[in-house]
């Protein structure tokens, strides 16, 4: 017997040796790879749950890193004080209350969102040594944002004490430029008002209202119900007519126009530009049902946004089976539908986009204490909510909303704006209505998208397009 | 932790200072190029050959430890650190060069290995209870001075493999007996204490299981040999099933499957015992609550994280915390996680030494594995064959079912990492194990070294 033959005479009798081991040497291989896949994929989530020691360890280890605003003003920094006690400081005090957030008490905004890296410092081994032996702290990790302080103030002075929220965003790379919320507070005080603010269900001042708030979305949802209208109609949505009689009746269902104003005869642009209830209300009657379901899921409601700071997903209960007098409440965004600002800003943007929504990014890159980058956000696109065609035409009627409705006091300016303004009823009081505006300019070539919203003011076009129009002024000059 | 030796007197960069950066870094290079050398070995049978790269392998064990050592000085300033680390080189070289003279048979790659792990469980217990580091120490140098014996013993006495019967009465004896009279430990009856000595006789029966199944199996057993085998081990199964040690009912069933399977070139065995396996572990789902604990714990620890889930989270925090090379020796807070330096010392060694560090060490687990079905492969006789895969098969099992449950892959069975993990009659029945291997390997050095002998004499009577 040659060598050969006896080589696969003992491979024959080992047959289930070699099985076993394969076996095991597969199940080791299946369990390394989860390892660390599980371990690197789920770092910061790990880092960041509150029974992991390590956040106090590094607390005490390193500074904590600083939060900048685009053009290089600190938003957060923390100094040691002479008991070695570390405090964080925040310059503009309640002006990023929400967005930057305080990381005292809890961590909220942009403190929690990259407390992993605002935790840690990456410097190079000689680095550390040279701190260490020096007795030092290392310095950790800096985080630049895409804020704009000078849209940030704005905003903020433009709502001044009114209850709302605006956000700005940059339509064609996603960045957040301003995300103002008010009733704010000072996150520099936060351990000594902690007690009020929280207990505060009145006012809710810890709320982040641009993201987290859910509202009546009032006319400004006429955006999603004319996209549906034109979905079901693409070439004869320019054939639409409606008579206005300053209401709207179906059975025992009954939708009055704002203030009862009769529009007279009306096509789908006017309908759009003057806000006529009556009209989306028999508009809305007149759409598929899935359509009008799918359209609401194509815009993201009732789904996860793409943000990835705390937000309340949006919710409208539209199917089959919803009655007559839910579809015309949905319609003219009545009712039980809810939206965040954030949300309604997505969409506004995506539109502007030609249809397509870039991921909206918060921080645009992350620095170590020596100035290195350690990571840069990329603009991404999201996801396309609604085609060009689709996004073009909703363009042209956010214009005729500023060119010739509800939106006037936008007209005549040394830039082109273009939106849609909304006044959400919440209660039976009939004057008592959240001022909303959703906009973007120049129309010619989309820049910003503004979304604004008052609480408890009055009319959209009133008290809302003017706050829009002065971040608008702000970013122009 | 601050660096103690006065180092800023000596000026930068000093030694020491480097060393305490870097080490980290030296350490697990070390060790992969101690897994190369034996992934080098393992491609040659003879034991012989493979020596050159046995001693490069020893080199970088030795090279591992002097790094560790001398971290651990410089981490935490105290000599008699120093000292206790040095007694593991100490000990790592007299087992090494003893058990080469006294057997010149002996696989020296299967001794760096074995001391590459008594060296991983020395780094972690020095950092967490330098107390139980010690214990530690002195019960490995025990259970490698009675091992010494084990491979003279083994040839003095060939009769050995005829006492299937016996082995089989003994372990079941020891399980009954711990059933009965042993304490409750964490739900379970595992061990029993003699005069502050704890005892947990389920790791050290392991052996006389092994050693029944491989006697009564012997090489191609008939069906009612293997019958009569199957319900001896069950027998041993069930005793520990109802002590509650699931874990080491789980190793014996695999072992016991595994080897009537090889013995008796039956695949139809192992799928048997799959399926019986499956129908037990729903079983013992439906009818243990501490089973079910633990499948929770496992599916989701997050939503119990303050009970059940305490642990495997905790671990989970730690094994994230190290990153690819670790946090470096004490700069981690490894003393979070419960039972740290039984269960989850997988876990705290990965924190402080890395990713890379702590699957090289489970590696090092694998190759003793390897080398002993690379034995197995080659052994002709049906008892030795059968002890070795037996053997083999309870370490790499054990290795699982530690690794897998400490990092959620699989739900935790609460088995320790053989010869890393706290545990006196773990350590030293792992030991006694590799050195019947060890036997194994010098019976089979003294019939070649026969069979030249006869070789030469007849090559001399030709001439």
């Amino acid at each position: 017997m040659n060598k050969k033959e006896k080589k696969k005479k003992n491979n024959r009798r080992n047959r289930e040796i070699r099985l076993f081991t394969a076996l095991f040497l597969c199940l080791f291989a299946v369990l390394f790879t989860y390892l660390a896949h599980y371990v690197t994929a789920n770092r910061e989530a790990l880092f960041n749950h509150s029974y992991n020691s390590r956040q106090r360890v590094l607390a005490q280890e390193n500074i904590r890193g600083s939060i900048y605003a685009s053009s290089g003003e600190v938003l957060a920094y923390t100094v040691i004080g002479q008991d070695q006690e570390q405090k964080r400081e925040y310059p503009y005090a309640e002006l990023f209350a929400h967005v930057v957030g305080y990381s005292d008490k809890g961590k909220t905004g942009i403190e929690a969102l990259e407390n992993y890296t605002l935790s840690n410092a990456d410097l190079s081994e000689k680095k550390k040594l040279d701190n260490e032996l020096a007795g030092v702290r290392n310095p950790a990790n800096n985080v630049y944002t895409t804020l704009d302080v000078k849209l940030q103030e704005t905003a903020s002075d433009a709502l001044g004490a009114f209850r709302g929220a605006i956000v700005v965003t940059e339509i064609k790379t996603g960045r957040i430029l301003a995300m103002v919320s008010k009733p704010d507070f000072d996150p520099n005080q936060i351990a000594a008002i902690w007690e009020d603010v929280r207990e505060d269900t009145q006012e809710a001042p810890l709320l982040n209202r641009a993201t987290q708030g859910l509202y009546p979305p009032g006319s400004t949802f006429k955006i999603v119900t004319a996209l549906s209208y034109l979905r079901q109609n693409p070439d004869t949505w320019q054939e639409y007519e409606y008579q206005c009689t300053g209401a709207y009746q179906n059975g025992k269902n009954r939708i009055e126009c704002y203030h009862g104003t009769v529009h007279g005869r009306v096509d789908f642009t006017d309908s759009f530009a003057k806000s006529c209830n009556s009209s989306f209300a028999n508009m809305g009657m007149q759409i598929d049902r899935e359509i009008f379901a799918e359209t609401l899921r194509d815009l993201l409601f009732h789904q996860p946004l793409p943000l990835s700071i705390a937000y309340s997903q949006t919710d409208v209960s539209l199917s089959r089976d919803s009655t007559d007098g839910e579809v015309m409440q949905i319609a003219i965004g009545q009712g039980k539908t809810q939206i965040t600002p954030i949300q309604l800003n997505l969409i506004t943007a995506a539109i502007a986009n030609d249809g397509l929504l870039m991921t909206p990014i918060l921080v645009d890159r992350v620095e170590n204490a020596e100035g290195r980058t350690l990571q840069e956000k990329e603009s991404t696109p999201y996801r396309r909510l609604l085609s060009q065609k689709e996004a073009s035409v909703l363009r042209g009627l956010m214009e005729a909303v500023v060119r010739e409705g509800t939106g006037r006091k936008l007209n005549g300016l040394s830039y082109t704006a273009a939106g849609k303004t909304g006044s959400a009823q919440f209660n039976q009081v009939r004057e008592d209505s959240h001022a909303w505006f959703t906009g973007y300019a120049p129309a010619e070539d989309p820049q910003i998208a503004v979304t604004v919203l008052v609480e408890q003011v009055g009319s959209g076009g009133d008290y809302a397009v003017p706050l829009a129009k002065r971040v608008f002024d702000t970013w122009f000059s | 932790m601050p660096i103690r030796w006065d180092i800023t007197k000596k000026g930068y960069p000093d030694l020491n200072v480097l060393i305490a950066a870097y080490s980290k870094y030296f350490i697990t290079l070390f060790l992969w190029l101690f897994l190369g050398c034996a992934f080098v070995s393992l491609r040659y049978v003879s034991v012989r050959k493979q020596r050159r790269v046995a001693l490069v392998q020893s080199l970088f064990l030795f090279l591992s430890q002097l790094a560790v050592g001398w971290t651990i000085g410089i981490r935490t300033g105290r000599l008699s650190y120093l000292i206790l680390y040095a007694f593991v080189s100490v000990l790592t070289l007299a087992v090494l060069v003893f058990t080469v003279l006294i057997y010149p048979g002996a696989n020296l790659v299967l001794l760096n290995a074995m001391c590459m792990l008594v060296h991983a469980g020395m780094i972690v217990l020095t950092r967490i209870n330098p107390d139980r580091a010690v214990r530690q120490l002195v019960i490995a140098a025990i259970s490698f001075f009675l091992a010494m014996f084990v491979p003279f013993v083994m040839g003095k006495f060939p009769m050995l493999r005829r006492y299937g019967g016996i082995y089989a009465a003994c372990g079941i004896g020891a399980l009954a007996l711990v059933l009965v009279l042993g304490r409750l430990t964490n739900g379970s009856r595992l061990s029993f204490t003699i005069s502050s000595i704890t005892f947990q006789p389920s790791e050290l029966v392991k052996i006389t299981y092994v050693f029944f199944l491989a006697s009564l199996l012997g090489a191609e057993p008939g069906f009612f040999k293997i019958l009569s085998a199957g319900a001896l081990a069950a027998l041993h199964v069930l005793i520990l099933v109802f002590s509650k040690d699931l874990g080491s009912a789980l190793i014996y069933y695999v072992v016991a499957v595994m080897m009537i399977t090889i013995a008796s070139h039956r695949l139809r065995y192992a799928l048997a015992g799959a399926v019986l396996g499956g129908f037990a572990s729903v079983a013992a789902y439906a009818l243990f609550p501490h089973v079910q604990v633990r499948v929770q714990a496992f599916l989701d620890p997050w939503s119990v994280v303050d009970s059940q889930g305490y642990q495997i989270t905790q671990s989970l925090f730690a094994l994230s915390r190290g990153g690819w090379f670790g946090l470096g020796i004490g700069k981690g807070t490894p003393g979070d996680i419960p039972f740290v330096e039984t269960d989850f010392i997988f876990s705290a060694l990965t924190e402080e030494m890395g990713l890379l560090f702590g699957i090289g060490i489970v590696l090092t687990g694998v190759v003793i594995f390897l080398i002993l079905m690379r034995l197995a492969c080659g052994i002709r006789d049906g008892f030795y064959k059968n002890l070795t895969v037996g053997f083999g098969v309870s370490v790499v099992v054990q290795l699982f079912l530690t690794v897998g449950g400490g990092t959620k892959f699989i739900p935790l069975t609460g088995v320790t990492l053989p010869l890393v993990s706290y545990g006196g009659s773990s350590v030293l029945a792992t030991v006694l194990m590799l050195y019947v291997v060890q036997g194994i390997y010098q019976l089979r050095y003294n019939e070649e070294r026969k069979l030249e002998q006869k070789r030469k004499k007849e090559e001399k009577q030709q001439a």
